[in-house]
């Protein structure tokens, strides 16, 4: 075995013996990390929800052109035609007045025999234009209200990429000032987590005098405090993604018995591996520079 | 081996714990320092050790001069030395044979090999069936010999004991001096502080005395 091996494996094997006696300090180290993994943890199955959410809502947005009254079928081809040649269009499906009726009907059952009352269907006929995926089909709102423009037949256009564009941009600065955020705490748990380990050093230091004394470099009285700072980002990371998969799937359960759709919205998917090792990956490292911070002197 | 000229130690707002001593001690010697408490025995061991820096004058310890050594090269100066202490200075949690191994593992030795030597040392004071035993467990007499075979595991060129037998009795400190009687007949230059006279007398070593930080009797090799 080289000379490293053998240092390395000489380090694991005394920060877990360390651990074995005196393991209130390296739990209390451990917890802490947890608790901030934790809340990043929770924190990104929220957005990373939310974003996938709105991805799906945005890829489902269509276009709405209603049709005045009274207009003839040439004229309402002529539109068809005209918007299929727009870039980003997948395809245009008309609706008459009786389908506009039929959806009405079904999508508010209360209110379904309103249109009873009145003498004729006040629903208009509309072209329901749906967008190819991806960035024509975001650019094809506009093409289309170019088209439109002054084009006989066309009562009104609805499209609902403004509101969705708008938590769009809410979501980017909410991740940008969660990245922001995220960053400044974990800059202030460093310092929690050295606090924290200099505990442990100060509990060693009659142990540190004599390993001095003996000749050991201060890189060798070192490596197996930053070995039990990583192992316990390390611990305390797997530990906290288990607890955020927990309270997941608890959410889901409790929201879901009582019909709290939105935040079964929020909850509904597990978070990906990449992002699990990325919060193993830094719960490490900030265990590893707490302990670095924690013995540099 | 150890040569100190005109050295003096004195710590801020206390007298002076060394004042102008000037020592030699051969390669292969077995010395004692002797005085009262407060004489500046322990001082001494320290600054060879390069535990605390003298106020003035120069330490040589096996032609390095100790005061003048960089921090990064002091590790090295200790790997060469050997220290028994009054109190032990064991780690708790290790058990004796990983106590006297962990030397050999900071001077890099292979696993093996450490194992081999450290279970040699344990052997060689006595205590080779007290490998896995926690410091704890062993009586003051056997925490003391753990702490020697540390000490000279590394073959170390220098060894230093303060009051090695000070919490000992006279049996075990009897014992105790017969181990390092056999270590200088190895060749290590041995370095004894101590206040025991009736040792001293019993060992028939050269021995220095000191008195309020002098050096009153430098004394001679038998």
């Amino acid at each position: 075995m080289s000379r490293l091996g053998s240092r390395l494996r000489y380090y694991f094997a005394d920060a877990v013996d360390e651990w074995r006696h005196s393991p209130g300090v390296n739990v209390l180290a451990t917890a802490t990390l947890a608790a901030v993994v934790f809340v990043a943890g929770m924190m990104l199955v929220l957005f990373s929800n939310l974003e996938s959410h709105l991805e799906r809502w945005a890829d489902d947005l269509r276009v709405d052109v209603y049709l005045a009254d009274g207009t003839d079928e040439a004229a309402r081809t002529e539109l068809e035609r005209r918007l299929e040649a727009i870039p980003g269009v997948a395809r245009v499906e008309f609706v008459d007045k009786a389908e506009a009726l039929r959806r009405f009907r079904a999508w508010f059952p209360d209110l379904a025999k309103v249109p009873d009352a009145l003498e004729s269907n006040p629903l208009p006929e509309s072209l329901e234009v749906y967008l190819a995926p991806g960035a024509p089909g975001r650019e094809a709102p506009g093409r289309i209200a170019e088209t439109l423009a002054g084009a006989p037949g066309v009562e009104d256009v609805r499209y609902d990429r403004d509101l969705l564009d708008r938590l769009q941009a809410l979501l980017t600065v909410a991740r940008v000032g969660g990245g922001f955020v995220g960053l400044l705490v974990a800059a202030a748990v460093v310092f929690v987590v050295a606090s924290v380990l200099r505990l442990a050093v100060y509990a060693r230091r009659d142990e540190i005098e004599i390993m001095e004394l003996v000749g050991a470099t201060p890189g060798f009285i070192r490596g197996p405090f930053l070995v039990a700072g990583a192992l316990q980002g390390f611990a305390g990371s797997v530990f906290a993604l288990g607890l955020v998969e927990a309270a997941r799937r608890g959410t889901l359960h409790y929201a879901g018995s009582r019909g709290a759709v939105l935040v079964t919205l929020f909850a509904q998917s597990a978070l990906s591996i990449h992002a699990d090792v990325l919060l193993v990956a830094a719960g490490t490292v900030v265990g590893l520079v707490g302990s670095f911070l924690a013995v540099r002197r | 081996m150890i040569r100190m000229y005109h050295v003096s130690k004195r710590y801020p707002g206390g007298n002076d714990a060394l004042s102008d001593v000037n020592l030699e001690i051969e390669r292969g010697d077995f010395v004692f320092l002797t005085g009262p408490s407060g004489a500046g025995k322990t001082t001494l061991l320290r600054l060879l050790l390069r535990q605390e820096l003298p106020t003035d004058g120069q330490i040589l310890v096996n032609g390095r001069n100790v005061g003048a050594l960089p921090w990064s090269k002091i590790p090295g100066l200790r790997r060469t030395i050997g220290v028994v202490f009054q109190d032990f200075k064991l780690i708790r949690r290790k058990t004796a044979l990983e106590n006297v191994s962990y030397v050999l593992n900071v001077a890099g030795v292979p696993p093996k090999e450490r194992k081999r030597r450290a279970y040699e040392a344990l052997r060689g004071v006595g205590l080779h069936h007290r490998l896995g035993t926690l410091p704890a467990a062993l009586s003051g007499g056997e925490q003391q010999r753990v702490a020697i075979a540390r000490a000279v595991v590394n073959d170390p060129e220098l060894l230093l004991a303060d009051e090695p037998t000070g919490n000992l009795d006279p049996d075990l400190a009897v014992e105790i001096m017969r181990v390092f009687r056999e270590i200088n007949a190895r060749g290590t230059t041995i370095v004894v502080a101590t206040h025991d006279r009736d040792m001293i007398r019993r060992m028939q070593r050269r021995t220095v005395v000191l008195e309020h930080g002098r050096v009153v009797d430098p004394g001679v090799s038998p």
